[in-house]
């Protein structure tokens, strides 16, 4: 195989940095839980890299519950958008400050 | 040829991730979240890891981003916020941790002697070898996952459809979405007036 | 078989789930239905894995089961046990007959009550724990019962959660109920690293690999559990004061479960005690002085629970002597015996209370034996039974005890021979007193106004409160002709096997010189009784304020108990606490600002609640931080 796995493992670590900075600059839910996708696949690529490292299919195994939950996630992410949508709240998070001390 | 699908990928990949956080419509993000996971089912090809390369075509582009798209169509144009530029030292500080950890995991995946990679046969990969694996060896997390998915399903009725929506008075709208929100919809509500008015004068000249 | 006594003990359990769970969707008087119907399943497998049992040869009447091990720790392990035996069929008759009846009786006298599904799931949660505690075939399980235990009685004194002094009396019974938990938990961590196990099976057979003094000490830790369980000398208080509970959560607790928890433990337990023999010594010695005390206190008392209750504390006392004498059968026959006339006793004081409006001092009372007849006639058939006059069935299990210490023939076995006579006497006394408190003499105003027409109007009560007192008045009076002395022998022989080493048994002789004596007792006690209690006259009062004033004064308030614990607890923690307040703060701490502490605290507040500024961006901006720098150190530390 002409490509290391190290090089595997850069990319994902640099579409991780990528989607990390999403999560951490972008203010409209949408776009974070997209960020966050970016993150959790990244994390895939690693997991599958690395169990073509081992030859076992532990991590492919891995990387498809990563993606069920994933789904979960998801689900519960745009139904809090949907609620807040409902509710003619604003889409941003920092508006949503009741946690502050 | 490995090599080039591997760059192409990838570009394709970093390329995708960038526009997804950098784009102001959450629409375009969604879309180039697709590319993004195109990519990565190529480079997850390259691995010979065939069953979740499709996966993540099936999983995520056929179930996760259809939904995303129908909430972002839901949503409509208030999920449009562009980045936070509002606090300098929260971006600096973002951008530098963020960075930081890429330099590190890259200094270390680079540095790291990972020793000669296993020779596979033709069944790695394949769907057999992984469902095997996924109820034999993983069976509690197959089914923690059923269960999570199943809650979070419940979740997603519960926060989607609890609740009435408000209906909000002209300032409030007016602090919310801004001046031409509350023109739409004086301009709506006054040809509302004048629909009632056209149809009862109809009636009394009648 | 087995399955029976599992299907025993899981009837009550479920019980409890129906009720709380579905307790609102059933109709008050269901709920109380319900929990009867449960109860008489229950003790319908009961007495069907009693006859199992007794259809068995001699030899293997005594099987084990373990449902699942729970807790496993290297040669540690307790499992989910059963122990089925003679002794614990015997108990499991007693807990879910008796019990069955107390749960009817239950739902005429708390109609009404607007709590009556919480009352019948704890009194359910009541008898599962005790059945838990039975049953149990290891120590551990037993103390889980013996807690649950506590816990239930705690919840069902303190019932009526808005009187305070049925809240202070439930908090009371729990702190004293702890004590003695604390107590035997010890004894078993003793146990087991005497002999490694907790099994009753280990437990027994290796107990003869212990010196007298770790069985002493061994044996001393379980007793006082056995003590607070069973209200006796020094753990006794609680007792009187739980008849704040509703008039059945007494009967309940004082004929079939909770204080005979502690004789049936030390019954349970005697291949153990037998190697502690002071021990045993020591429990007859508390029996004999609890009696006679308890005895004493209950001829002074006014309120008819609370003589019921003493009486109760005298009687455990006998069955004390009982066990402590090893006449193990003696003591669990007293105890089934006293389950039926004790629950007889409640019972008929609860319908006394019910037709009175509530009132339990017996000076409101008197003359209700025209009122009641029913009633009347039962308390006779309890009181006859708890006197111990031949033939009622108190008698032949008393006289059975007693008979045991002239056939022991040593110094201990006189002491517990005379005191449990002189303990006789006073037993006719208070009860007779009671009776005819209660039923003879002038009606008292208060009766005369209540009494007429809420008997006129509902008669001596429902049929569900007459019948278990009719049954239970037929197991008071003839319950003791299974062990008639020298004709059969019952009890005795169905529970001989369970002590390996053998029990003390008076000879029939004994036994009859004993009970002509105790009859005699009895019926001299009741005519003291007859003498200044059947008319009114002055001869009690003037005894009272005369020569008799110390020891009246005394037994008024139960011979200073409760003072000295007052004085030996209550105060001095009050006085610590003042203490600190008022001297160590004002003094020791002067020489910080005020609020020294609290300014302290608040800046270290105000320098970190920048962080928490509400921006969800920003919380997760510091987990990235921290993951950096996490990876950094890792990096740098280079390993």
């Amino acid at each position: 195989m002409s490509v290391g796995i190290p090089m595997f493992l850069a990319v994902s670590a640099i579409l991780f940095t990528i989607g990390l900075i999403g999560v951490l600059l972008r203010r409209s839910p949408l776009t974070i839980l997209l960020s966050l996708e970016i993150m959790l696949n990244s994390v895939n690529l690693t997991l599958v890299a690395f169990s073509r490292q081992v030859g076992g299919s532990d991590g492919q195994v891995f990387a498809l519950v990563v993606m069920g939950i994933a789904a979960a996630e998801v689900v519960v992410g745009l139904g809090l958008v949907v609620a807040m949508t409902r509710r003619s709240m604003v889409l941003d998070t920092d508006e949503l400050r009741t946690l502050n001390g | 040829m490995d090599l080039v699908v591997f760059f192409v990928a990838s570009v394709c990949a970093i390329a995708s991730a960038i526009a997804v956080v950098a784009q102001k419509n959450p629409f375009v993000s969604a879309l180039a979240l697709l590319a993004n996971l195109a990519s990565l089912a190529a480079l997850m090809l390259l691995l010979e890891a065939q069953f979740v390369a499709a996966a993540q075509i099936i999983v995520y582009a056929g179930a996760v981003m259809v939904m995303f798209l129908f909430v972002i169509a839901y949503v409509g144009p208030r999920g449009e916020i562009g980045p936070g530029v509002r606090k300098p030292w929260l971006v600096a500080l973002s951008v530098f941790a963020a960075l930081l950890i890429a330099v590190e995991v890259v200094v270390v995946v680079m540095g790291a002697s990972l020793g000669t990679v296993v020779t596979v046969d033709a069944s790695y990969g394949s769907p057999a070898a992984i469902g095997e694996a996924l109820v034999t060896d993983y069976l509690l997390a197959f089914e923690v996952v059923s269960v999570i998915l199943f809650m979070a399903a419940v979740a997603g009725v519960v926060f989607g459809a609890g609740g009435r929506p408000v209906r909000l008075s002209a300032d409030q709208v007016l602090a919310k979405e801004g001046e031409s929100a509350v023109e739409r919809r004086r301009e709506a509500s006054r040809a509302a007036l004048e629909a009632a008015r056209d149809s009862t004068t109809g009636e009394s000249a009648r | 078989m087995t399955e029976l006594v599992w299907i025993t003990l899981a009837l009550p359990l479920v019980g409890v789930a129906l009720l709380a769970i579905f307790g609102n969707k059933l109709p008050a008087r269901g709920a109380g239905l319900l929990a009867s119907l449960i109860m008489l399943a229950a003790f319908g497998a009961a007495t069907v894995a009693l006859i199992l049992l007794a259809s068995k040869p001699e030899d293997q009447r005594q099987v084990t089961e373990t449902a699942w091990t729970w807790l496993s720790a290297g040669d540690f392990r307790v499992g989910f046990d059963i122990w089925f035996d003679q002794l614990t069929a015997l108990m499991l008759m007693v807990v879910t007959g008796v019990g069955f009846l107390i749960h009817v009786f239950s739902i005429g006298y708390m109609k009404g009550d607007s709590q009556e599904r919480r009352f019948f799931a704890y009194m359910n949660m009541f008898v599962f724990s005790m059945l838990v505690l039975v049953v149990s075939g290891n120590l551990v399980q037993l103390l889980i019962g013996w807690g649950l235990v506590g816990l239930s009685s705690y919840l069902l004194i303190g019932f009526w959660h808005h009187k305070t002094s049925a809240v202070k009396a439930a908090k009371k019974a729990f702190i004293m109920n702890a004590i003695g938990d604390v107590g035997l938990a010890v004894g078993i961590f003793l146990i087991f690293v005497d002999l490694g196990t907790v099994s009753y099976s280990g437990v027994f057979a290796s107990a003869n690999t212990l010196s007298e003094t770790q069985a002493s000490i061994a044996c001393l830790l379980l007793l006082v559990g056995a003590l607070a369980k069973s209200a006796q000398i020094p753990l006794h208080t609680w007792l009187p004061d739980a008849m704040e509970g509703p008039t059945p959560v007494s009967a309940l607790i004082h004929a079939a479960t909770m204080v005979t928890a502690g004789v049936y433990l030390i019954a349970r337990m005697n291949p153990l005690f037998f190697y502690a023999p002071k021990v045993l010594d020591l429990i007859v010695i508390i029996g004999v002085v609890g009696l006679l005390m308890a005895g004493a206190i209950a001829i002074v008392q006014t309120d008819i629970k609370r003589i019921i209750a003493f009486s109760t504390m005298s009687q455990i006392a006998y069955m004390f002597v009982g066990v402590g004498l090893s006449a193990y059968w003696a003591g669990i026959f007293h105890l089934f015996t006293h389950a039926f006339f004790k629950a007889l006793l409640f019972m008929g004081a609860g319908l006394v209370i019910h037709a009175l409006n509530g009132e339990q001092d017996t000076r409101n009372m008197g003359g209700l034996r025209k009122l009641m007849p029913k009633t009347y006639f039962c308390f006779i058939i309890g009181g006859l039974a708890l006197t111990g006059i031949f033939p009622f069935s108190g008698g032949f299990s008393k006289d059975a005890i007693l008979g045991a210490g002239l056939h022991v023939d040593s110094t201990i076995g006189w002491i517990a021979y005379v005191g449990g006579l002189l303990g006789a006497l006073m037993t006719g006394i208070y009860t007779f007193r009671l009776i005819f408190l209660v039923f003879h003499r002038r009606m008292s105003p208060y009766a005369e106004k209540v009494a007429p027409p809420l008997i006129k109007h509902h008669g001596e009560g429902p049929s569900s409160m007459l019948w278990p007192v009719y049954i239970l008045a037929l197991g008071a009076a003839f319950l003791g002709l299974l062990q008639i002395p020298g004709v059969t022998h019952v009890m005795s022989s169905w529970l001989e096997p369970i002590s390996p080493y053998g029990m003390v048994e008076a000879t029939a002789g004994q036994e009859w010189l004993t009970t002509l004596i105790g009859s005699v007792v009895g019926v001299i006690g009741i005519i003291i009784a007859a003498h200044l209690y059947l008319r009114e006259n002055d001869a009690p009062e003037r005894i009272r304020l005369g020569r008799g004033r110390l020891i009246a004064h005394a037994l008024e308030r139960r011979c200073y108990w409760d003072n000295l614990y007052e004085w030996m607890f209550e105060r001095p923690t009050q006085w610590a606490a003042s203490f600190l307040n008022r001297d160590v703060d004002a003094t020791a701490f002067r020489w910080l600002p005020t609020d020294g502490v609290g300014t302290i605290t608040a800046f270290f507040g105000r320098s970190v609640v920048v962080m928490q500024n509400g921006i969800v961006r920003s919380y997760a901006l510091v987990f990235a931080v921290g993951i950096a720098g996490f990876l950094l150190y890792l990096l740098v530390r280079g390993t």
